[in-house]
């Protein structure tokens, strides 16, 4: 069944102010597509977002919608799950949103188990600002701030999020998207802290830089390192270097999640206020 | 009665990337020169008596919402910024 996108877009927004062949629009439309399979009414779901290209995001669906400050996406949510549990409640936003300045508020939401959605859009790169280097930069790989090739090691956001305490977490990538889909859907049906990490493409910014500047191209080039999570499984430690495993790699059905703590704390509390 | 269906480009929307050319296992789509465009070309659904119709990657990985598979007849109506209503339908 095809989806009817434009029911879930601002179409007074498009075209969308993306570079040609950018990932961010692919995930984009992986979110709508596991959102349409689940039904949802768009007044159920607020989607919120930092600062970025991925950031953007927010603006061009037909939700209740919250851009932020950079960095400052999770905390919102949060604000928004404890005053109105029932919401269906996403994060949508970049690797260095969420990961670099944000990444304190990302690790608590994660702690907490508060039933938000965090999709990292993860394109290795801060692509709005002119490609410096981000938490999620492939080491070696050129930056604008690593002209010579980053030195830096950089976070797995698998490990981080389940490390972290999210209850459900999965990475997809932009090169196969009707996976993405899928991961994306259950992400949103857990209740808890889920995370997906979306590896998206930036072939502006991170791409140029590493001889992949053409979408085509570094979609190839993340189709060709992508590895799904069964296959890896017989793989050695030095097959799997550089490689990307794709899959559900955790989830917890038994941790308590924060909102509904939160109900069950303060219920007695207001009937003693009423007796 | 099934209806026919058949991958559709909004003009407007498509920014000539060609990762849904890529994607087609059927060969079925093209960049053609389109000098009106900034992008100097424009996906064209080129041979569309080929495509198989269910798999749908054109669709799932066009980043800019330009391609779809649609029924044959149904329209797809979106409303740019400038205020136009793009419709398209075969
Ligand atoms: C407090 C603050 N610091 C810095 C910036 C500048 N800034 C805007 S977006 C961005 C990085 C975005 O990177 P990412 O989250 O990966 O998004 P992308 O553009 O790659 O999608 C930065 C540093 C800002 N807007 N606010
Ligand atoms: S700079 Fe990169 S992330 Fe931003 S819109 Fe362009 S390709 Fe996408
Ligand atoms: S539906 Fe499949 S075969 Fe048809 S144009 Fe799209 S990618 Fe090609
Ligand atoms: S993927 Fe979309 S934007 Fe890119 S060439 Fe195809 S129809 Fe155009
Ligand atoms: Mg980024």
């Amino acid at each position: 069944m095809s989806v009817d996108y434009p029911r879930y877009l601002r179409n007074d927004k498009l075209p969308l102010y993306w570079c040609p062949g950018c990932g961010n629009g692919i995930v984009l439309k992986a979110l709508l597509g596991a959102i349409d399979d689940l039904r949802w009414e768009k007044d159920d779901m607020v989607m919120v977002s930092g600062i970025g290209c991925a950031a953007r995001g927010s603006g061009y669906v037909d939700f209740h919608t919250l851009h932020t400050l950079h960095g400052r996406a999770v905390p919102a949510a949060t604000a928004i799950k404890m005053c109105h549990p029932s919401m269906h409640v996403i994060v949508f936003s970049g690797d260095g949103d969420m990961l670099a300045i944000g990444g304190n508020h990302f690790i608590h939401a994660c702690r907490r188990n508060i039933n938000i959605t965090m999709v990292v859009v993860n394109n290795w790169i801060y692509g709005m600002t002119g490609g410096q280097y981000s938490p999620t930069t492939p080491p070696g790989s050129k930056a604008s701030t690593m002209p010579q090739g980053n030195i830096d090691s950089n976070f797995d956001v698998v490990e981080l999020a389940r490390g972290a305490g999210a209850t459900f977490v999965a990475r997809g990538s932009v090169a196969e998207p009707a996976l993405l889909k899928n991961y994306l859907r259950k992400g949103l049906e857990h209740k808890g802290a889920s995370v997906i990490d979306a590896i998206s493409s930036c072939h502006t910014q991170w791409g140029g830089r590493n001889q992949l500047g053409d979408p085509v191209q570094l979609v190839e080039h993340i189709r060709n390192m992508t590895v799904s999570r069964n296959n890896a499984d017989v793989l050695s430690r030095e097959e799997l270097t550089g490689k990307l495993v794709t899959g559900i790699f955790h989830q917890d059905l038994e941790k308590k999640e924060y909102a509904q703590a939160y109900a069950e704390l303060s219920r007695p509390v207001e009937q003693n206020v009423v007796v | 009665m099934a209806a026919q269906q058949t991958p559709v480009v909004i003009n407007r929307f498509c920014t000539s990337c060609g990762l849904c050319v890529d994607v087609c296992p059927k060969n079925v789509l093209e960049l053609v020169e389109d000098l009106h465009v900034w992008t100097g070309s424009m996906c064209k659904v080129a041979r569309p008596e080929d495509c198989v119709r269910k798999c749908r990657f054109c669709e799932a990985i066009c980043p800019h919402f330009a391609i779809s598979v649609a029924d044959v007849g149904v329209e797809l109506v979106f409303q740019d910024s400038h205020g136009q209503m793009v419709t398209k339908s075969r």
